[in-house]
């Protein structure tokens, strides 16, 4: 017998075979965070360059409710740092959490739902070997994010500890989600699952984070992105404690789930399926019928929560007009500026959030689709009387309504909940109505990789990636107008403060078209699977 | 409708710089049960997804019921019944719901069908696809064929993962639907099943039609296996076709045509014998010998 521990032994090869299989992700997840960092960082440099600068920015949007609540508190915000974290918050919130979450997924439930991981297994591989090595690459991925993001600060003249401490932070904060998938991995038996398990807890997170920031109570708490946030390295009171919290965390969420797959079954979930009917209704049998039972769930899944978001976040508008009343400088700053009535600013932001989750959505349901044919069920679909064109097109309508659906629940929460402060429910509405070309143009993008290349259906997160990163940073980035143009949300224009364009919603409409043609005609024509 | 259900003539398809297929034939007519033959990577699915239009050939002659399957699939799809080799179903559906959802397009299922073969192959339709095996997710996508009332299967290594009595149980589905009519494309590489159900085979290699022709036909290219032990020194045997021959003191083995039989065994008969085995022409061996590139 050899010696060593069984349920982790084989742990260097799993972590060999796992950097060879995922190291196109790997490095897309490191270089796309720390060079979208390090671009924030050089582009706040040169804006608020000065003290004066810096100061003036704490004066006005460093205290400005409605960043509170989408970027949250803005701790240090006259230093370069404390800009940035600021700025940059939303987008760490999002991106550093998925990206713990999807990285352990990958090599884990992604693998053993697949199979693969059975014959690994087979050989002297133990239970806790492919979990272990997930953590240990996530982990070092999320580190060289964190040394990335110091490295791009000290590079601009950042203190090396405070730039290391919010680096660490962010680490933190990537490992914390790390633990989730970790967990939630020994309960449920589907990858997707799993994430989708990940994105509940990101979604209460950001919420709880919200009200605890605009509240200023203790709510935040709750929330992994608080913990990161209140480490407060560029404010004069930086402490590290919050930091020990989520590692706490995150060792504990991890030590439960490894403890967990060291007693269960391979292939098996603490959550068991239960016997169903044994014929299927007359609406299964359609397609669309079985193309809404198969994402119905999901987009249910996202318009609840859109719908909570745009609630909460809503009722944040009061908080937000009662600071900008009490203070000068963030109401001169606003009637100076483009951005208007401060609730209509506010309610522009939040409702940009909620688009953001519709693009989510339906991006998730492309992926689906893809998921059809790379798993084979795709050809037995086929080989009945269902053309091709029709069930693309089935599901790319599916994809498409359910975006639509994610962003007026949001869009209907916010409006309902804002009446009072905006006194137009129904603008906030009509907003929500015009913004819905751009969950067109993105299914469109979808469809058309898929239809036409395929294999690169996944770069359609990219593009949401770009759009996410064009509505929130774009204006500090001063991106130039041609790349600010190219996301639909930013064609259509800045809603409700100002009109939609009527030229930009036209040729969003016209592209989403185009799009989709060219995807059910690439479809009509490519081999199948490919 | 033609009386031709499968015409493949000149069949290349091309993937990149590899050639999958590279000019084969194959045809199927009216009611016949033709075996699809060939080792690993020859090109059998490939062909199988031309034939389902959902692969579009490179070039050459394709016809299912006289129409180009890839601008037609839709309609012939009414016509046939499908059967991959690895099942992939929608983990979320019960067996008997996949069944049916097979069934919703496509040929109509035949309902009193559909309650008998859940039986005969002993399937929990009410069980999850997720928690299913191989074998039973194979035999989900075997019932929804053989319920519905096609005119063609194409069956892909449809038994991989079943156990013996139910690959019995497929047997008979497959010489009851032959007996109803239908016509049956049989990918396999389980030999005997093939000799027990197909009239006729194609056997391809490389992605070309090495044989085509009926079970009898290729019986009678295989030879028969001759073992004697003769009383004294064997006689003199080169004035025959002999094929194989290994002759070691008084034990003599050789194959040989199964009509020239008689006259070889005459002199052995005459030189006296200890004891003689004569092992009818074996399919298994042509098969061997045609996935190998061996025979002539």
């Amino acid at each position: 017998m050899q010696r060593g521990n069984h349920v982790t032994s084989g742990l260097d090869s799993v972590l060999r075979l796992q950097l060879r299989t995922g190291r196109v992700v790997l490095l897309a997840w490191v270089l796309g965070v720390v060079a979208t960092y390090a671009a924030t960082v050089a582009a706040i440099d040169t804006t608020y360059g000065s003290p004066e600068e810096l100061a003036s920015y704490e004066a006005t949007v460093g205290s400005d409710p409605t960043m509170a609540a989408i970027n949250g508190t803005p701790y240090g915000a006259d230093t370069l740092g404390g800009v940035v974290a600021n700025e940059f918050g939303f987008i760490a919130a999002v991106a550093i959490p998925l990206m713990g979450l999807m990285l352990v997924v990958r090599g884990t439930r992604a693998a053993e739902e697949t199979g693969r991981l059975e014959l690994l297994r087979s050989r002297a591989v133990g239970s806790r070997a492919p979990w272990l090595a997930a953590l240990l690459i996530t982990g070092g991925a999320l580190a060289l994010v964190g040394l990335g993001m110091a490295v791009s600060l000290v590079a601009y003249g950042v203190e090396a500890a405070d730039a290391a401490l919010y680096g660490a932070s962010v680490a933190g904060l990537g490992l914390v989600f790390a633990g989730v998938a970790t967990l939630a991995g020994q309960l449920l038996r589907r990858a997707a699952g799993v994430v989708g398990v990940g994105i509940v807890v990101l979604g209460a997170a950001y919420v709880f984070r919200a009200i605890g920031d605009v509240k200023d109570n203790g709510w935040r708490w709750l929330s992994p992105l608080a913990w990161q946030q209140e480490t407060r390295p560029f404010a004069d009171d930086a402490r590290v404690w919050p930091l020990l919290l989520a590692l706490g965390v995150a060792a504990a969420l991890v030590a439960a789930g490894l403890v967990l797959v060291g007693r269960r079954d391979l292939g098996s979930a603490a959550v068991a399926s239960r016997p169903g009917p044994a014929t299927a209704g007359r609406a299964l049998a359609s397609g669309l019928g079985l193309a809404l039972r198969q994402h119905g769930p999901v987009l249910l899944a996202w318009a609840a929560g859109a719908a909570l978001v745009g609630a909460v976040f809503g009722a944040f508008t009061d908080d937000v007009a009662d600071v900008v009343a009490a203070n000068p400088d963030l109401q001169a700053a606003f009637s100076a500026g483009a951005a208007g009535d401060p609730t209509r600013w506010y309610v522009s932001f939040t409702l940009v959030l909620l688009v953001l989750m519709a693009l989510g959505a339906a991006a998730q349901v492309v992926g689906r689709v893809r998921v059809e044919e790379t798993g084979g069920r795709l050809e037995a679909v086929l080989a009945r009387t269902v053309s091709r064109v029709r069930w693309l097109a089935t599901h790319a309508a599916v994809a498409l309504a359910g975006g639509a659906l994610v962003a007026l629940a949001g869009g209907a929460g916010l409006a309902a909940v804002t009446a009072g402060a905006t006194g137009d429910a129904a603008g906030t509405l009509e907003a929500t109505v015009d913004y819905l070309p751009a969950v067109a143009a993105l299914t469109g993008l979808g469809v058309a990789l898929f239809g036409l290349a395929p294999r690169a259906t996944g770069l359609r997160w990219a593009a949401l990636g770009y759009v996410a990163v064009v509505e929130m940073l774009g204006e500090t980035l001063k991106l130039p107008d041609a790349a600010l143009q190219v996301s639909p949300l930013h064609a259509i224009g800045r809603l409700p403060t100002e009109p939609a364009s009527g030229a930009g919603v036209l040729v969003v409409c016209g592209v989403a078209a185009l799009l989709l043609a060219a995807g059910l005609a690439g479809f009509r024509r490519r081999d199948v699977p490919r | 409708m033609s009386e031709r259900v499968v015409d493949v003539q000149g069949l290349v398809k091309t993937f990149g710089s590899f050639r999958a297929l590279d000019g084969l034939d194959l045809a199927l007519e009216r009611g016949e049960v033709r075996g699809f033959l060939g080792p690993n990577g020859a090109g059998k699915s490939t062909t199988i997804r031309i034939l389902l239009g959902m692969v579009r050939a490179s070039s050459g002659h394709v016809r299912l019921f006289g129409a180009d399957p890839w601008r037609r699939a839709v309609g012939l799809h009414r016509h046939l019944t499908y059967v991959p080799g690895d099942v992939s179903l929608w983990p979320g559906l019960t067996g008997g719901q996949c069944v049916d959802v097979l069934g919703a397009s496509g040929a109509p299922l035949d309902r009193t069908r559909r309650g008998t073969l859940i039986e005969r192959f002993d399937l929990d339709p009410t069980k999850r696809v997720r928690d299913y095996s191989k074998g039973n997710r194979q035999k989900v996508a075997l019932v929804a064929a053989f319920a519905a009332q096609a005119d063609l299967l194409v069956l892909d290594e449809p038994t991989s993962g079943l156990d013996p009595l139910m690959e019995e149980v497929f047997r008979e589905c497959v010489a009851e639907r032959a007996a109803d009519g239908a016509t049956v494309l049989l990918s396999s590489h389980i030999l005997s099943e093939v000799e027990a159900l197909c009239s006729t085979v194609t056997i391809i290699r490389h992605g070309r039609t090495v044989r085509a022709g009926t079970v009898a036909e290729l019986r009678g290219l295989a030879r028969t296996r001759v073992h004697a032990v003769t009383r004294s020194a064997p006689p003199d045997l080169g004035v025959f076709d002999l094929h194989d021959v290994a002759v070691t003191g008084q034990d003599v083995t050789f194959t040989v045509d199964p009509g020239d039989l008689d006259r070889v065994l005459k002199p052995l008969v005459e030189g006296g014998l200890e004891s003689l085995t004569v092992r009818p022409p074996s399919l298994d061996e042509l098969f061997l010998s045609e996935y190998d590139g061996a025979s002539a």
